[in-house]
């Protein structure tokens, strides 16, 4: 068995040989005589070559978007994983805005790192905006789930007002 | 000759062409260099008879192509000509695949069993399988003795293709056959003229000649 491998090895070895040299035979080839050549065996050089022209340019194009393919295809998993992933959200609209004044007091920086310009004014988000605002601090790690769990966690009042209560 | 060596792997993305050069020179080749590509990549790809596992020259040419994109094997096209990057990419490509082949792996028993073998699960393994092409594959031993048959009243080409078979030089056989350079290229025309003949006719040429 082992020596039927080791000849049809050989007998491979050798036809690559002879077609490697029948190609780089080609090579040495002018262009009337490779276009000749195809005549003499019944072919029309000129549909060749618009074939062969149209499957390096076709496939040429696709090359060229793949890296476009690739960040859409990307993008399209990002975004489907931030779909599927659990965040830790206030259940209310409501609770929701309070969270985002809240950390925007707490860390005023946030602020100016990720709203943009044009939606400084936040109180002109709509619920939808703020509920994405929390979901992508959280994407990127600048709000914990723990932070939400504390900033929802009822706040002791402030000693001042419980004493003019008292009063 | 040269030109074809000094496509590299190598090439800095600086001195690489752009997608658009890429586009331009594609429609810049010649009716004579496509044909010539197109059968480069055949005879490349007969010459890895299954260890092609499956490819035609058609994926020959398009794996250049993604390989120029994708910047494994960048295009310099200060220093050579596209035509020629394309050729050695092939080239190199069309290596790679024979070393990337284990025949240990890729034998099937039924590969194995005589050709003559008359019992039934010897007929039955020996059904020619359909996953390494469509049509079937000759052997690389079917497909020498082929061609061998086609020349044997050709002493030029018979003496060429034993030469070649040892794995010599176009300069080494002329030397060792005492040729000259037009009747060393006669002898490959008419080879060529041989092989291109056998793939149209299915082999059936053989039985003709």
């Amino acid at each position: 068995m082992q020596s039927s491998i080791d000849s049809d090895l050989m007998l491979e070895r050798e036809e690559e040989r002879v077609m490697a040299a029948l190609a780089e035979s080609l090579l040495e080839m002018s262009e009337s005589q490779i276009l000749g050549e195809a005549r003499q065996e019944g072919e029309d050089p000129t549909s060749v070559a618009k074939r062969t022209r149209m499957l390096l340019w076709s496939h040429a194009k696709v090359s060229r978007q793949k890296p476009l393919f690739d960040a859409l295809e990307e993008y399209r998993r990002q975004v489907e994983r931030m779909r599927s992933r659990d965040y830790v959200m206030p259940a209310t609209p409501e609770e929701r805005r309070t969270l985002m004044t809240s950390l925007f007091e707490r860390y005023p920086q946030m602020h100016s790192a990720f709203v943009t310009v044009q939606h400084r004014e936040f109180k002109s988000w709509s619920d939808a905006d703020i509920e994405s605002f929390l979901r992508q601090m959280q994407e990127l790690g600048a709000l914990s789930p723990k932070e939400v769990s504390r900033a929802l966690e009822p706040q002791p009042e402030p000693s001042s007002k419980k004493d003019n209560r008292e009063e | 000759m040269k030109e074809l060596s000094e496509t590299s792997r190598r090439i800095s993305e600086e001195v690489a062409a752009s997608s658009d050069e890429i586009l331009s020179a594609i429609e810049a080749l010649t009716e004579g260099e496509l044909v010539k590509l197109e059968r480069y990549a055949k005879y490349r790809i007969k010459g890895l008879g299954r260890r092609a596992r499956g490819r035609d020259h058609e994926d020959l040419l398009r794996e250049a192509i993604t390989a120029t994109f994708a910047g494994n094997r960048r295009w310099n096209p200060g220093a050579v000509r596209f035509f020629a990057h394309l050729i050695g990419v092939m080239r190199s490509l069309s290596s790679h695949w024979a070393e990337q082949f284990d025949p240990e792996e890729a034998y099937l028993e039924s590969e194995l069993v005589p050709a003559d073998e008359s019992s039934e699960s010897g007929r039955l393994e020996n059904e020619p399988s359909t996953i390494p092409s469509a049509e079937r594959q000759l052997s690389a031993r079917e497909e020498l003795q082929q061609i061998e048959r086609y020349f044997s009243d050709d002493p030029l080409v018979a003496r060429l293709l034993g030469a070649l078979r040892e794995g010599l030089s176009g300069p080494e056989i002329r030397a060792q056959l005492g040729l000259t350079k037009r009747a060393f290229e006669t002898g490959m025309k008419r080879l060529r003229r041989g092989v291109s003949a056998m793939e149209r006719d299915g082999g059936a040429y053989a039985i003709q000649h």
